[in-house]
């Protein structure tokens, strides 16, 4: 039959045991700026989350009121845009005409290649 | 001949890749010199009109070789030029001068046979086949839009 002594010690006991149980911290990719947080029994204070310095200029919120005026405005165009589908470039104009030198050209005048064809008619 | 001209020109000069310049060459003397100056005058009245005389010209080769004015009045005329316009043009040194101006530039530049074709400032020389002008062309447009 147990002493009535022991009962306290026993209570001291676990109050001891569940104030050293710690949150497991995760651990964090090493970086030159941050360490790394140790799994230890100790208690550490959480790594802290590096600073992210704030945009050089925010738009503001909108307020309520100006929700609401563009709510109303924009009744006509509720539904979310798409994107605009790229379509292929239009070909340049193809025209004939002469060069500065007097010789004829067919095509568009701004083609990206020009192709001379020194020939004779026989 | 036309050669692979009309395929070039209806798939790449059409489409605005390319712009095709005709530069006469005379080394047949009087034949050379008068079938380039009906285009050429044919041209003047009407760009487009240059290349149907050109095409016709081509086509019928063979009978340039005897051609004589009154030939040559009638050619550009079938390709619905003025013939009034056709014939002072024709009989205009101005005229000749600027057909024998333009085979001099050629010369100077050292072309000599025909035909040559100078792709995007490289000169190519005879007639191949279609397939090796448009793998030219693919790598001289390919070039281009780097």
């Amino acid at each position: 039959m147990k002493s009535p002594r022991f009962i306290p010690v026993v209570l001291l006991l676990l109050l001891a045991a569940c104030s050293s149980e710690q949150p497991k911290t995760p651990t964090v990719a090493a970086s030159p700026t941050t360490q790394v947080a140790a799994l230890d029994d100790s208690p550490t204070m959480p790594t802290p989350l590096p600073t992210v310095a704030p945009p050089a200029s925010s738009t503001p919120l909108p307020t309520v009121e100006s929700i609401a005026e563009s709510t109303a405005i924009a009744d006509v165009a509720t539904h979310t845009p798409q994107p605009t589908p790229t379509s292929a470039p239009e070909p340049l104009p193809v025209i004939s005409g002469q060069i500065a030198e007097g010789a004829f050209f067919l095509g568009a005048p701004d083609a990206p290649v020009t192709v001379i064809d020194y020939s004779d008619f026989l | 001949m036309l050669g692979t001209e009309p395929q070039i020109v209806q798939e790449y000069v059409n489409s605005g890749k390319v712009k095709l310049i005709f530069w006469p060459v005379l080394n047949h003397n009087d034949p050379s010199v008068y079938a380039t100056l009906t285009a050429h005058c044919v041209g003047r009245q009407d760009p487009d009109k240059f290349w149907d005389v050109h095409e016709m010209l081509f086509t019928n080769q063979s009978d340039l070789w005897r051609a004589d004015r009154d030939y040559f009045v009638n050619t550009a005329v079938a390709a619905g030029a003025d013939r009034a316009a056709f014939e002072l043009c024709y009989d205009d040194p101005t005229a000749l001068e600027e057909v024998l101006s333009l085979d001099a530039i050629r010369k100077q530049r050292g072309i000599a046979g025909q035909p040559m074709f100078d792709i995007a400032g490289t000169v190519y020389g005879g007639a191949p086949p279609y397939e090796s002008f448009a793998e030219v062309l693919d790598f001289a447009l390919q070039a281009a839009a780097e």
